[in-house]
């Protein structure tokens, strides 16, 4: 390896990354009292420094190995590296300085070294000048580590040389989301994060930091706050995670249409993942835009309306329709429902709502009955403004979950029964 | 020379605290053997008593311990025959003896005493003097000898064998060792003619008159728990957790067949536990960390379980966590852990060690260092703590407190503390302090020569000696781009 130091220079650099450390184990084998070796393997993996006492026949060590290889590196992760200078004359050499700078493609950063002492140092033989650097990795693509030692010849002649240590920052997650306007107000953000690194990670917060216009409240815990994920947001590679979360105008946007209209952005997903011994990364994404909101002259919302209903029994929901055009309207609902072989539900209605005027709004009852089980969408609603015999159609704009007869909604949702995340992994 | 001069980032990291016994190690450096090349103490093997009328915890007829279905016959078809034979033609050769001569020279040697194969007796008795004292190549040495007398030896692989109970436990002992030793690929090839022991002439079934109609299987339980695991140690996994799981499957079914025999059952219960603690490790291994989390689960279901088990169970549990990277899982974990010690006892080992692996977790070496001090306290000689604290200083910028740490472990106790994995420690900082790094691993090979009769990692790994150019590649110490053309090198994916 001498081959490769340059050997006309005093001192001697050495980088090492710093990634956690392995938890450890020893072979364990082990016998019976009447076999051969009676309990002396027993004894050996007792007696081996890194078996635990109490446990020797689990691979779960508590003995720390230092890393081995360099490993990947992932954005949003820290970049960590030991750096040291070494004297290899026999001779003191002085005013040693060490630099150590991050270039990405777009920026140089310089990273800072002995915080607290920043003058030229004199190193005796054998002696070190070393510390350890951090940087979060903000940026995917190849980086250099660039490190530079000055120091004096024994002729006082300043002096100095760098080396190039240049790695690859990957990309640890892949995030794709999915926006749903309800009927309602409400917006639901579907995120689905697939971890895309070389071993399992651990998802320790996946959280939506709205905007100032929305609330988000969080869908992944059950009622008794756990998460509805059985293996603990633990992602094998390639495996992917949905997260749902609803989001809510504040009140005084709600109210206003245009300003609804106008508030697009709903906020960030802040992620923050774990690795070997809690190795952390933490990412965010950018502005999430929800889909923009179309109304033309009417909007209409379903204010009142189960989510379940049993099979056979009426299904009584509460539209309300806002006039959001500047005139005034008069309006005829029309809820036209053929009657087919195969259809999901029965119950057509033809009535007169009355006028509405501008900004205003009126409330309604509607009622179908569900032929189906499962999930059933209510649609073709037709509102009619007599007065410019202009028509209004809202297609889909209910569902409900139609449930057999003899459903108990108390039942506990049985978690390990229907939800399973197993190992996508080829071994 | 003012020491806070030259490594300016020891003087303020730790600057306030108390007085520790690192303040000691530079006194005592007069002493070393790694730095002064003056130490006299050498391999001393283990007092070892043979005692073979040694007794098991749960006594049980011989019925109970062989129990085992033999295979089903068609009658008419010759059943399969298990024809093993010893597949190493010579001695394993011992490779620390190899190295000491290629780099210290001949006359290093005369300082090497360990057991050889020679200077035991050459029995049962000789095989478990050498296996106390950690000499695993000398006894697989010596059961490649005694499998010979049995017509098992060299060459005679695929030739007719007559088993017995001896012949099969020297088997069991010979690849068990080769395991423990990393010799997989001699180990897979030896073990392949068992197969899973399901051939009908490992059973004292086949043999009706010389045993007098004793029934079930004459290979031992430990031989199908090992043929059964070492897919795991030749890369496949995934058949090691089949065979794992039957063999699991079939203890229960034995298990459950003694129920109304309390000993018999209490004895296939502990078996039945041995084997999910394989599966465990299997699943630790594949990563597949919800097979453990259920296993984990049906272990701790057992009513059997005493507070202290219970308790180690949870402490192995949150260490699985970690590994993941699962923080809060672990500490939920340790937590329970905690619940099934006394309330008002004072944190001990386990308590003080669980929580150093939080710190480190966390990132906070400072924190973690501070545990495991406090649990060297409760165990002043204990390697493991050694080790852990240097590597948290390591991680605090403190390379050569580092160093000084992991020699004193050597120095306090050579024969147990010149473990593969402290050794790794070790040069992997020789390397990253020094471009002469040389000298001083050749100190510590010096001491293996002294103290080790065998590693199980390959001692070039360990002490990172470089005889091969492909050696660099495996190391973490970052080779500057511009001196090399294979700079992939920098990113070797796991």
């Amino acid at each position: 390896m001498n081959v490769l130091e340059p050997t006309e220079h005093l001192l001697a650099l050495k980088v090492m990354r710093l990634t956690r450390p392995t938890l450890v184990s020893p072979q364990i084998i082990t016998s019976e009292t009447k076999d051969l070796p009676q309990n002396i393997l027993q004894e050996t993996l007792r007696n081996d420094i890194t078996a635990v006492a109490g446990s020797e026949t689990l691979a779960a060590g508590q003995f720390m190995l230092l890393p081995q290889s360099f490993g990947n590196i992932y954005l949003g992760e820290t970049f960590a590296s030991y750096i040291c200078v070494h004297n290899c004359t026999t001779h003191p050499v002085e005013g040693v300085t060490v630099k150590a700078d991050l270039q990405s493609n777009s920026t140089r950063i310089s990273l800072p070294m002995h915080e607290k002492q920043t003058a030229p140092v004199t190193l005796n033989p054998g002696n070190t000048l070393d510390d350890v650097i951090h940087h979060e990795v903000k940026e995917i693509g190849t980086h250099i580590l660039v490190c530079e030692v000055h120091y004096n010849t024994p002729a006082g002649f300043p002096q100095s040389f760098r080396k190039f240590f240049k790695f690859q920052v990957l990309k640890p997650l892949d995030v794709k989301t999915k926006f749903y306007n309800a009927e309602t107000d409400e917006v639901y953000l579907e995120a689905q994060i697939q971890n895309i690194t070389a071993g399992p990670i651990c998802l320790e917060k996946v959280e939506l930091d709205s905007s100032e216009q929305y609330t988000v409240s969080s869908l992944n815990t059950l009622p008794n706050g756990e998460s509805v994920f059985k293996a603990k947001n633990m992602l094998q590679p390639k495996n992917s995670c949905q997260f749902l979360y609803c989001i809510k105008p504040i009140p005084e946007i709600a109210k206003d249409i245009k300003a609804l209209r106008d508030a697009n952005n709903i906020g960030k997903l802040d992620i923050v993942w774990r690795s070997n011994l809690g190795e952390r990364g933490r990412l965010q994404t950018s502005q999430l835009q929800r889909s923009p909101i179309e109304y033309n002259d009417l909007r209409l919302l379903v204010v009142q309306a189960n989510n379940m209903v049993k099979i056979g029994e009426p299904f009584t929901f509460i539209c309300q329709v806002t006039n959001t055009s500047d005139h005034t309207v008069d309006l005829s609902a029309k809820l036209d429902t053929k009657p087919r072989a195969g259809c999901e539900y029965t119950g057509s209605a033809e009535f007169h709502l009355g006028t509405i005027e501008p900004g205003k709004a009126k409330e309604f009852p509607l009622t179908v009955c569900p032929t189906k089980l499962g999930l059933v969408k209510i649609t073709n609603l037709l509102l009619t403004n007599t007065y410019q015999k202009r028509t209004y159609e809202f297609d889909d704009f209910v569902q409900v979950f139609v449930v057999d007869s003899d459903y108990y909604e108390d039942e506990p949702f049985q978690m390990n029964k229907f939800v399973r995340y197993d190992v996508a992994q080829k071994v | 020379m003012d020491n806070s001069a030259t490594s300016p980032s020891l003087s303020h990291y730790f600057a306030n605290d108390p007085p520790s016994f690192f303040d000691e190690i530079p006194k005592s450096g007069a002493t070393d053997p790694l730095t002064h090349n003056n130490f006299n103490g050498s391999f001393q093997a283990p007092d070892y008593f043979e005692n073979p009328e040694l007794e098991e915890d749960i006594r049980v007829s011989e019925d109970v311990r062989n129990f085992w279905l033999p295979p089903h016959t068609e009658p008419g078809i010759p059943p399969l025959l298990t024809l093993p034979g010893v597949l190493s033609p010579n001695d394993l050769s011992d490779p620390i003896r190899d190295a000491v001569a290629l780099h210290l020279g001949e006359p290093e040697l005369s300082q090497r005493h360990v057991l050889t194969v020679g200077d035991v007796t050459q029995d049962e008795r000789g095989l478990r003097r050498l296996i106390s004292a950690g000499c695993f190549r000398a006894a697989v040495n010596l059961t490649g000898r005694l499998l010979t007398i049995y017509g098992q030896g060299y060459g005679r692989a695929g030739q007719p064998a007559k088993h017995s109970p001896h012949s099969l436990q020297l088997w069991f002992t010979r690849l068990a060792l080769l395991t423990k030793l990393g010799q997989y690929e001699l180990l897979q090839s030896e073990a392949e003619p068992f197969g899973q022991l399901n051939s009908g002439d490992v059973y004292y079934d086949f043999y009706h008159e010389m045993y007098g109609g004793k029934k079930g299987s004459m290979a031992c339980f430990s031989f199908r728990l090992l043929l059964a695991e070492i897919p795991m140690y030749t890369g496949s996994p995934k058949t090691a957790m089949d065979r794992l799981s039957e063999l699991s499957a079939l203890c229960n079914e034995i298990k459950n067949h003694f129920k109304s025999d309390q000993p018999s059952y209490e004895f296939w219960r502990k078996r039945e536990v041995r084997v999910l603690h394989s599966i465990i490790n299997c699943g630790i291994l594949m990563r597949d960390y919800c097979l453990v989390d259920d296993i984990m689960k049906v272990l701790l279901a057992q009513p059997e379980l005493s507070k202290e088990d219970k308790r180690f169970m949870f402490s192995a549990w949150g260490r699985i966590y970690l590994q993941i990277g699962d923080v809060f899982g672990a500490e939920h974990k340790f937590a329970e852990a905690r619940r099934l010690k006394d309330m008002n006892a004072t944190p001990d080992l386990r308590d003080l060690v669980d929580k150093g692996l939080i710190a480190v977790a966390q990132n906070d070496f400072f924190e973690a260092h501070n545990n495991f001090q406090k649990a060297l306290n409760v165990d002043p000689t204990n390697t493991m703590l050694l080790n852990n604290m240097g590597v948290c200083l390591l991680y605090s910028g403190k390379l050569k407190d580092a160093i000084a740490l992991f020699e004193k472990a050597i120095n306090m106790n050579p024969q147990k503390s010149l473990n593969e994995n402290l050794l790794i420690n070790l040069s992997t900082l020789y390397e990253l302090e020094s471009s002469n790094s040389r000298n001083k691993k050749l100190n510590l090979l010096r001491l293996v020569n002294r103290f080790k009769p065998d590693l199980n990692i390959s001692l070039d790994y360990c002490l990172k000696l470089q005889i091969f150019r492909f050696q660099r590649q495996i190391q973490n110490i970052l080779l500057p781009s511009g001196n090399r053309s294979t700079k992939g090198s920098l990113q070797n994916s796991p």
